[in-house]
């Protein structure tokens, strides 16, 4: 975890246009703190003119009505404190937000390879992050504000007063530290145990829901509620030794707090007694001693805020400094010959390299399979022609141009890609085939749909390409959502098409209708073709077989099956298991699995 | 579903007293912690009078041993508050860890007879994970929504009753400062802070799902270059959420500050009263300072009130959504008068199927005959009910019309747990629990020895693999299972289902994840495990691998056996 101060002053300074603000509020701040400072003292000596100089009310009309313009003026100064933390705060939530995002869609996101977040990842930096700078920003920041300024100004106050009872106050001094410190490590520490135990829980009830049809299925769902029972009772223990200690920060600083206070009252009323402290001066400072310690607890009541901040700043940090800087490429001349020159790619978590001295020329117009079992690497090679990886040694060239040297975005202009499981978002059919090519006129759209097969079933929707389509497109089947995926490459009218196990998750019958749209996009095109299952395959002038990041065998399908034994292998388990139907492989029924790609 | 009781749910009394009917004998963690409570505020505002008291006692004292009295009560009042500060946070805490644990028990409690299909319609997304936030919230509802306006008022009758014995109209000025603070703040701050701080959360939420839908294609949406109206949609979500948050903070802000400002008010008016009973002779002047302090002090203690308030509309919000959920009628009413069942056939006849009243029929006149010792395979498309078969067969949900006939007995005779016990699955998105091998195999059987349990992971053909890890069976299998491969998780359901021991296995896609050799030797073995188990594959894909007695297809409701 980085530094508090560090992560503080990184905060406050990522928006220029935030300094404004915090000042405001931190000088508001400081106001109302003077405003109320300001009233107990008038208080104090309101009080004295009574009782000690025998003033009547008339008397201290003045200071009565002073009071009430100063309470007012602290509404003021602390609604304005207020007003300048919440401004700051949306500057510098918008600001970060729409940085990590644009580092996020940037054309390449970091040279390193084992650092591509999972969306939920991306989600979590999005939204849980960047609000927890929200509360950083009005709550946290300003009481540590107050817990610098508060204490110093109330003791300069006592000081001139009555330096004898800043002597407590300077007792309390290092004590104050000593607090300072033991909040922010003891109270972490309250904090991470609470948090870590309350998260626990809530996991382990939420493990239960989530499998509540394995415990009906085992007739335990009836036994299961005394198991939340049992275990919190169990986890609870624990946290509990390590909390009662935890506490005794709390402890502490009341104690602190009330013992000053009371130490104060008590020598004030014998020095009053012995040498005579006037009145006035001791109940000026019996009221102004709390005010010492209250931006202390205060500062312990947000200390959470500050916790969730702390935790969230570095994922977002490494989105705002980490990022390579755009060098501005040279235009694509051309998409093949496309080759992979010796490209090793290594994933942290694996023992073997993604890809490991892979070699691979596709040439204009030809279509390449890639076969293999999960894991063998053919993932990587899109991600490696779509630029969204680049290797860690060899390099990746289109018509003789490394792609590193390319303007990326302009690269990708030369590619339609038809991902596994495709996008769909809120919007009309329309809207989702123009994501493809975001300026397409309403022909083009049409003309798309037709080509991939899609316009038979989008005329069936009550709105024809204009209806609606829910969010993750859950009205949608999957064959239909290939078909709109298929139908935003036709748009994009590109030279490169890249394929990967687009069939994966259909039946038998769609999977046919879904491989003969996709023919006629490759048709005259350059294509990659992933196949999770050999049938995909047959779209292809040449069958590349992977295995184990490497390239085992390339050819077409009666080539391999004569020279290379892990093709040999995969076939032969389609041959032996297919029930019924007597056609080969490849126009028949394949069970490759669908299941985890790599 | 659930309508007619969210209408009963708004009436707030209710939820209160339903909220505290569930957590039982935990109840006494309110009556400890607002007791804690009380004595913090209490000794605080007295801390603070006998302060006063004692500076103003020596101005006229002469000697310091006649301030005895008021010296001990300083000292006492300050450990006082000091310790009872402390036995407050620290009995929070448990209280809270009790009640929490208790409204989990009585939720799951409350789901469990519902059945999985209870939870259906909340699987998509995470909002499963939002129903156990909401239960989390609920927690809130006692310590921090019920027990500061109990303290507060003991705290504020306290205080007005003492001040009460000096002086009658300093006590009417007091209570009518405490009302202000305690209770014309909070509804003031329910009045017009309620509506943006909902705002606030709606257009969080909203950005999220923007944020959610866009991210989980992101690559895509970067190789198209159709990015940029998806960052201004945004900027454009997070300029309103801005706008909302700026009139939230608007709203909280007036409050705290309103808080701030009226104690300071009523000392200012406390003192103009004191000076005046000074004046005309009613009040002992030596009194005069304790009374702004207290009343400065008091204002203080009841501030609590309005954070309170606050909470209360989100923990009402979240009680309403809970409810619903567990106030679902169960969709399968056990056999009051149960049957037992005989034989391991499965004889379905002229089936009918809908998840409601209005949607299309799932199963509509399905006919399937099983005989005991029967392995059929059952394919069709994605959609057409397989696995809803499946749900009815385990008693998850109940058919409409039609007959499942279970061992010679029509389903609805026999009992939800004797079908369980006859019906072992595999459903096609089962889980795991974050617990070890061992623990989740036990499931299926708790009495079952190590040996029993080697026996089925090894048929499922991943013995090997447990018994080389670190720990073996005692190894965690994450979240969900995450530890493993897809394969290797489903190996471990079907070791699970295989220790049921059940007449009926059904494999609910339960091998998808294997590659075809290793899916066909699987599935060999599992029949080879226990010959004459009725045995239902469902599947995709029309040509699972495995010798099958007969192949059948599900479309538009019906089966048609399409070979064998």
């Amino acid at each position: 975890m980085s530094n508090p101060r560090t992560t503080l002053r990184a905060i406050a300074t990522v928006e220029p246009d935030a300094r404004g603000p915090l000042v405001r509020s931190t000088c508001a701040e400081v106001a109302s703190l003077v405003a109320l400072l300001s009233a107990l003292v008038l208080l104090a000596r309101s009080i004295d003119d009574v009782f000690v100089g025998g003033r009547s009310l008339s008397d201290i009309g003045w200071a009565l009505t002073a009071i009430v313009v100063l309470a007012s003026l602290r509404v003021l100064a602390q609604r304005l404190a207020a007003h300048g933390s919440a401004t700051a705060a949306d500057r510098i939530r918008r600001r970060v937000r729409r940085d990590v995002l644009e580092a996020i869609v940037r054309p390449v996101r970091r040279l390193g390879t084992d650092q591509r977040p999972s969306s939920g990842e991306l989600l979590g930096d999005l939204s849980d992050a960047v609000d927890a700078i929200d509360d950083y920003v009005t709550k946290f920041r300003p009481s540590v504000v107050l817990a610098v300024i508060g204490p110093a100004i109330v003791f300069v106050a006592v000081v001139l007063l009555d330096p004898i009872s800043s002597l407590v106050l300077i007792f309390a001094g290092p004590m104050l530290v000593f607090l300072l410190a033991v909040i922010g490590q003891r109270t972490r520490e309250l904090t991470e145990v609470r948090l870590l135990e309350l998260s626990w829980l809530n996991g382990f009830f939420l493990d239960l829901l989530r499998g509540l049809g394995a415990l009906s299925a085992c007739n335990r769902a009836s036994d299961a509620g005394g198991r939340i029972e049992e275990v919190s009772r169990r986890h609870g223990a624990t946290t509990m030794e390590v909390l009662r200690t935890a506490f005794q920060t709390s402890l502490v600083l009341e104690w602190a707090a009330t013992a000053a206070t009371a130490l104060v009252a008590v020598t004030i009323s014998f020095r009053m007694i012995g040498s005579g402290l006037p009145f006035g001066v001791g109940l000026t400072v019996l009221v102004l001693v709390p005010e010492f310690f209250m931006p202390l607890r205060r500062l312990a009541l947000e200390y959470h805020a500050g916790q969730s901040a702390q935790a969230a700043w570095p994922r977002l940090a490494r989105w705002l400094t980490d990022q390579p800087p755009v060098v501005p490429g040279r235009p694509p001349v051309g998409v093949a010959p496309l080759v992979l020159d010796s490209v090793t790619v290594e994933r942290s978590g694996l023992q073997r390299p993604a890809l490991n001295d892979v070699t691979l020329r596709i040439d204009p117009g030809e279509t390449v399979a890639l076969v293999g079992p999960s894991g063998a690497g053919k993932t990587t090679v899109l991600e490696l022609i779509l630029g969204l990886l680049r290797p860690d040694s060899g390099s990746v060239s289109a018509a003789g141009v490394d792609l590193c040297d390319l303007d990326l975005e302009n690269w990708r202009r030369e590619v339609a890609w038809v991902p596994q499981s495709p996008t769909i978002v809120a919007g009309t059919v329309a809207d989702n085939v123009r994501l493809g090519l975001p300026d397409a006129g309403d022909d083009e759209v049409r003309r798309a749909l037709r080509a991939s097969g899609a316009e038979s079933f989008v005329e069936s929707l009550p709105g024809g390409e204009h209806s609606e389509l829910s969010e993750d497109g859950a009205n949608l089947s999957g064959g239909q959502r290939q078909r709109l995926a298929i139908a935003r490459a036709w748009l994009r009218n590109a030279p490169l098409v890249v394929l990967d196990e687009f069939t994966a998750h259909l039946d038998t019958d769609t999977e046919d209708a879904v491989i003969t749209a996709a023919g006629a996009l490759l048709a005259d095109r350059t294509a990659v073709v992933v196949a999770h299952r050999l049938r995909t395959a047959r779209l292809a002038d040449r069958i590349v077989v992977l295995d184990g990041g490497r390239i085992v065998g390339s050819g077409t399908h009666d080539e391999l099956l004569e020279r290379c034994a892990t093709y040999r292998r995969l076939v032969e388990h389609h041959r032996d298991g297919r029930l019924g139907a007597s056609a080969g492989w490849a126009t028949g029924t394949s069970a490759e699995p669908t299941a985890a790609n790599s | 579903m659930g309508h007619g009781y969210l209408r009963r749910t708004d009436g707030g009394q209710l939820v209160m007293r339903r909220l505290l009917t569930i957590i039982g004998p935990e109840r006494r963690w309110i009556g400890v912690a607002v007791a804690f409570a009380v004595v913090t505020t209490t000794s605080g505002v007295a801390l603070v009078a006998s302060a006063a008291y004692l500076i103003s006692r020596s101005e006229l004292a002469t000697a310091a041993t006649t301030l005895g009295v008021a010296i001990t009560f300083v000292r006492l009042f300050a450990a006082l508050r000091a310790t009872a500060r402390y036995g407050e946070r620290y009995v929070g805490h448990l209280g809270t860890f009790r009640i929490t644990t208790r409204i989990r028990t009585w939720c799951f409690d409350s789901i469990a007879p519902l059945g999985p299909a209870a939870l259906e319609h909340h699987r998509r997304g995470d909002v499963l994970a939002r129903f156990a936030d909401d239960v989390d919230e609920l927690q809130e509802f006692y310590l921090r929504v019920v027990v500061p306006p109990l303290a507060a008022g003991v705290t504020a009758a306290l205080a007005v009753g003492i001040l009460g014995r000096l002086d009658p109209a300093a006590a009417a000025l007091l209570a009518l400062c405490l009302v202000a603070a305690g209770v014309a703040v909070p509804v003031a701050a329910q009045r017009w802070g309620r509506a943006p701080a909902e705002a606030v959360i709606a257009r969080r939420s909203e950005l999220r799902a923007e944020l959610a839908e866009h991210l989980a294609g992101i690559d895509e949406l970067c190789v198209a270059g159709a990015t940029a109206p998806f960052v201004e949609e945004v900027e454009r979500l997070d300029a309103q959420l801005g706008t909302a948050e700026q009139q939230a903070s608007a709203a909280r802000s007036w409050v705290v500050a309103a808080l701030g400002g009226l104690g300071i008010l009523s000392a200012a008016a406390a003192l103009a009263l004191g000076a005046a009973l000074v004046e005309r002779g009613r009040l002992d002047g030596v009194l005069l300072a304790v009374l702004p302090l207290v009343a400065l002090a008091a204002v203080e203690a009841v501030a609590p009130v309005t954070l309170a308030a606050e909470h209360a509309g989100r923990t009402r919000a979240a009680a309403a959504r809970v409810f619903a959920l567990t106030d679902q009628q169960p969709l399968v009413v056990d056999a009051n008068d149960p049957m037992p069942t005989v034989g391991a056939a499965v004889e379905i006849s002229d089936l009918r199927f809908t998840y409601t009243p209005e949607a299309p029929a799932v199963l509509d006149g399905m006919d399937l005959r099983l005989p005991e010792g029967t392995v059929a395979v059952l394919t069709g498309p994605s959609g057409s009910g397989k696995s809803t078969l499946a749900d009815l067969l385990v008693r998850f949900r109940d058919y409409d019309h039609g007959s499942i006939r279970l061992g010679g007995v029509e389903l609805h005779r026999v009992a939800v747990a004797e079908s369980r016990n006859r019906v072992a699955l595999v459903a096609q998105h089962d889980h795991l629990f974050d617990t070890t091998v061992r623990d989740n195999l036990l499931l299926a059987d708790p009495d079952a020895d190590d040996d029993r349990l080697h026996h089925v992971l090894d048929v499922a053909g991943i013995d090997e693999l447990v018994v080389s890890l670190p720990d073996g069976l005692h190894e965690r299998v994450g979240e969900n299972g995450s530890r493993f491969s897809g394969g290797e998780r489903q190996r471990l359901l079907v070791a699970r289902a295989l220790l049921r021991d059940a007449d009926i296995l059904i494999l609910d896609e339960a091998t998808a994840h294997l590659d075809p050799p290793s899916e066909q030797a699987l599935l060999e073995r599992v029949l080879a495990e226990r010959v004459g188990r009725t045995t239902l594959i469902i599947t995709h894909h029309r040509d699972q691998l495995v010798h099958a007695d007969a192949v059948f297809e599900l479309t538009s409701g019906r089966v048609r056996q399409i070979s064998r």
